[in-house]
C-alpha cells in the first residue's frame, strides 16, 4: 500500500496470488473437492466469457455491472452532497451538532440488513429502498469525517484569518474547508467502502438485475462458476474504486501529507 | 518474511485439503435429520400420527426436522451434509440433479393441484393474460411457481412483456399488500391472504390437466441413502400409510396435517386443496413414478436449461438414474 515499498513486498504480494492460484488449480484439477463446491479456474473463466457473450438471464453482464454502479455511486452521491455540509456545520456550531450526532451515533452501528426490510416496508421494492439502504451506510463516515476535520483546524488559522478581517463565511470557506478537506475524502473512502459491502444485501430482494442479484440468483440455482465470477468481479472493482479515489485524493487535496 | 509467507501458504493449501477429506464415519447412524417444507403435507400428517417417531424410536435413532422456506436452502443443506432427507419442488429435485448433488429422489409426497397458481388483483384491470403484459409479478425463483409462471407466461408469448420479481413468499404477502404488486405466482399458505382481494388467473392443477405436472418430492442425501436403505423404504413405508389413509379417509390426514401446523381444520383443507396424494400402488401401477413423473422432469429440465437458469438439459438416463424407485416398487401393494 505504500508508495515506499520496495520491489521485494511486490514480489511477495503477488507470489501469495500465484500460491493461492496454484492451490486452487491443484485442488480442483485433482478433483480434490467436488465441482459445486470450488469450480475449476478454467471454468470461472469460460463462465466470464459465456457471461459477457450472452449475458445472465437475458441481460448483458455489463449492465449488471452498471446498475449496481449507479446504485452504489447515487448513493454515495447523495451522502456526499448531505454528509459534508452537515458534518462541517456540525463542526462548527454546538446546537446544530446536539441534534444530529446522536442520531447518527444510533444508526451508524447498526448493520444495515437489521433495518432493510422496514426501508421496503416505507418506500417499496423499487431503486429507492436500495439507494436509500446504501446512502445510510455512506453517510456516516463523511458526516464524523467532517466533524474531526472541523474540529482539528488550528485555532491559530482562523484567529489569524478574523484578525485580518475575515467575514466567517470567508472563514468558513477559505480556511476550514479546505483544511478540513484531507478528512473529508478519507470519510469518502470509508463510505464508498461501506456503500460498497452493503451492495448484495441491497439486491437481496426484488432486484431483477445487478452483480449482487446475480450472485444471489446463481446460488439458488447452486451455480457456483458464476457465484465466483461475480464475487471476482466486485472484488477487482472494489480496490480500482480504492485506487481511483486515492488517486483523485491527490490531485485535489496534493498538500496533504506534506 | 519469506517464512511467513510459507507459513500461510502451507497453511491455506492444508485447510483446502482438510475441507474436501470428507469425513466418512463407520459409525452408526444414530440421527435422522429431515428438511421439511412449512405447509400441511405427508410428512406433517404422520409426524402427528406419530408414524414416523414411533418407527424411528423402534430402530433406535433419533428424528431432528429442520424448516425450509424453499428446496433452494434445502439443496445448500444436502451438500454440506446437515440434512439426510429434504421435501423440496420438483424444479429444486432438478437443479440438485443437474449441478450433480448426491442425493435420490426417492419420493413424490404430492402433485400439486390448486395449492400453487396466479394470483391477480381485484380490480387491477387485469382479466385475461393478455393483461399481464408490463405488470411486475412476484414469484420464488426456482421454484414449482416460477416453472409454472414461465410456461405460462410462454404460452402466452409475454416472456419478454412482463417483469418478474424474485421474492420469498412472506415478501410477496408484505408486498402484495403495499400494493407493489398485481399478480404472483407462489403457494399456500400465502395464497390465502392474497385472495381476499384477488382470484386466480390459472392454478397448478390446469396447467396438471394440460399435463404439465409440478410436485413435491423428497429427495435422499447419497451418502445416507447407500448406508441405510432401509432406514428409507421405512421412513417411506411411515409416508405412504398417510397417503393411504387419505384417499380412504381424508378426515384423519388433515385433522393430523393441520394440528401439525397449526392451523384449523378449513384452513389446512384448503392449503391442501386439490393436491394428489398418490399411494405407491398407484406410483406403480400407473407407471408414475417409472414413466409418467421422469417425462415430466425431462420437460422442465429442457425448458429450464432454455430460460438458462441451469446448464444443461438433464438427459433421460441422468433423470432415470437419479430417481431411485426401488423403495416404491418394494413397497407397491402395502
Amino acid at each position: 500500500m505504500n508508495s515506499k515499498g520496495k520491489k521485494n513486498y511486490w514480489l511477495i504480494t503477488i507470489a501469495t496470488w500465484l500460491l493461492i492460484f496454484v492451490a486452487w488449480q491443484i485442488a480442483t484439477s485433482f478433483r480434490m473437492v467436488p465441482e459445486i463446491l470450488l469450480p475449476s479456474p478454467e471454468k470461472v473463466v469460460s463462465t466470464f466469457v459465456k457471461l459477457s457473450e450472452y449475458g445472465y438471464n437475458g441481460i448483458p453482464l455489463w449492465q449488471h455491472f452498471l446498475i449496481t454502479m449507479a446504485r452504489l455511486l447515487s448513493a454515495v452521491f447523495l451522502a456526499i452532497v448531505t454528509a459534508i455540509p452537515l458534518g462541517l456545520i456540525s463542526g462548527r456550531i454546538k446546537i446544530v451538532y446536539s441534534i444530529f450526532d446522536s442520531i447518527i451515533q444510533f444508526i451508524r452501528p447498526i448493520p444495515p440488513l437489521a433495518y432493510y426490510t422496514i426501508l421496503i416496508l416505507w418506500v417499496g421494492i423499487g431503486e429507492t429502498s436500495k439507494v436509500v439502504l446504501l446512502y445510510l451506510a455512506a453517510f456516516a463516515p463523511i458526516y464524523l469525517a467532517c466533524i474531526s476535520g472541523v474540529n482539528r483546524v488550528k485555532d491559530d488559522y482562523i484567529k489569524s484569518a478574523e484578525s485580518l478581517g475575515a467575514s466567517s463565511k470567508q472563514v468558513f470557506f477559505h480556511v476550514i474547508f479546505p483544511s478540513a478537506l484531507p478528512d473529508i475524502f478519507t470519510g469518502i473512502r470509508t463510505a464508498v467502502g461501506m456503500a460498497y459491502t452493503t451492495v448484495v444485501a441491497a439486491e437481496m430482494v426484488a432486484a431483477t438485475y445487478g452483480i449482487g442479484w446475480m450472485i444471489i440468483n446463481a446460488s439458488k440455482y447452486l451455480k457456483s462458476d458464476v457465484m465466483f465470477v461475480g464475487i471476482i468481479i466486485l472484488g477487482i472493482t472494489g480496490v480500482v474504486l480504492d485506487q481511483i479515489l486515492k488517486y483523485i485524493e491527490r490531485k485535489i487535496v496534493f498538500w496533504s501529507g506534506r | 518474511m519469506k517464512k511467513i509467507v510459507k507459513l500461510l501458504t502451507l497453511l491455506v493449501v492444508f485447510l483446502l485439503l482438510s475441507g474436501c477429506t470428507s469425513s466418512t464415519n463407520d459409525k452408526k447412524t444414530t440421527e435422522v435429520r429431515i428438511g421439511i417444507l412449512q405447509v400441511p403435507n405427508d410428512v406433517a400428517a404422520s409426524r402427528q400420527l406419530k408414524y414416523i417417531s414411533n418407527y424411528f424410536d423402534q430402530e433406535h435413532i433419533k428424528v431432528k426436522y429442520i424448516i425450509f422456506d424453499s428446496g433452494v436452502d434445502a439443496n445448500k443443506a444436502l451438500i454440506s451434509g446437515d440434512i439426510d432427507f429434504a421435501t423440496m419442488g420438483d424444479t429444486n429435485a432438478v437443479v440438485a440433479l443437474t449441478s450433480k448433488i448426491d442425493a435420490k429422489l426417492v419420493w413424490v409426497n404430492d402433485v400439486l393441484g390448486n395449492n400453487e397458481g396466479l394470483v391477480v388483483r381485484n380490480g387491477s384491470g387485469i382479466k385475461d393474460f393478455d393483461d399481464l403484459a408490463g405488470q411486475k409479478i412476484a414469484t420464488p425463483f426456482a421454484s414449482t411457481s416460477h416453472y409454472s409462471l414461465m410456461m405460462t407466461l410462454k404460452k402466452h408469448h409475454l416472456l419478454n412483456k412482463v417483469s418478474l420479481l424474485d421474492m420469498d413468499t412472506q415478501d410477496i404477502v408484505a408486498a402484495w399488500n403495499r400494493g407493489d404488486i398485481s399478480a404472483a405466482y407462489t403457494w399456500q399458505p400465502t395464497l390465502t391472504p392474497m385472495l381476499k382481494n384477488g382470484h386466480f388467473l390459472i392454478t397448478s392443477e390446469n396447467l396438471r390437466d394440460q399435463n404439465r405436472i409440478t410436485a413435491n418430492v423428497t429427495l435422499v442425501r447419497g451418502g445416507f441413502e447407500r448406508k441405510n436403505p432401509k432406514l428409507v423404504s421405512g421412513l417411506l413405508q411411515q409416508l405412504n400409510k398417510a397417503h393411504i389413509e387419505m384417499q380412504k379417509d381424508p378426515n384423519i390426514t388433515i385433522k393430523a396435517a393441520s394440528k401439525q401446523m397449526d392451523l384449523s381444520y378449513s384452513e389446512a383443507k384448503s392449503q391442501i386443496g386439490t393436491s394428489k396424494w398418490l399411494t405407491s400402488k398407484q406410483m406403480v401401477d400407473d407407471k408414475f413414478l417409472s414413466e409418467t413423473f421422469p417425462e415430466q422432469l425431462y420437460i422442465t429440465g429442457k425448458f429450464m436449461s432454455q430460460q438458462q437458469t441451469i446448464d444443461h438439459a438433464p438427459s433421460k438416463k441422468e433423470i432415470n438414474d437419479f430417481i431411485a424407485d426401488k423403495y416404491v416398487n418394494e413397497l407397491g401393494d402395502d
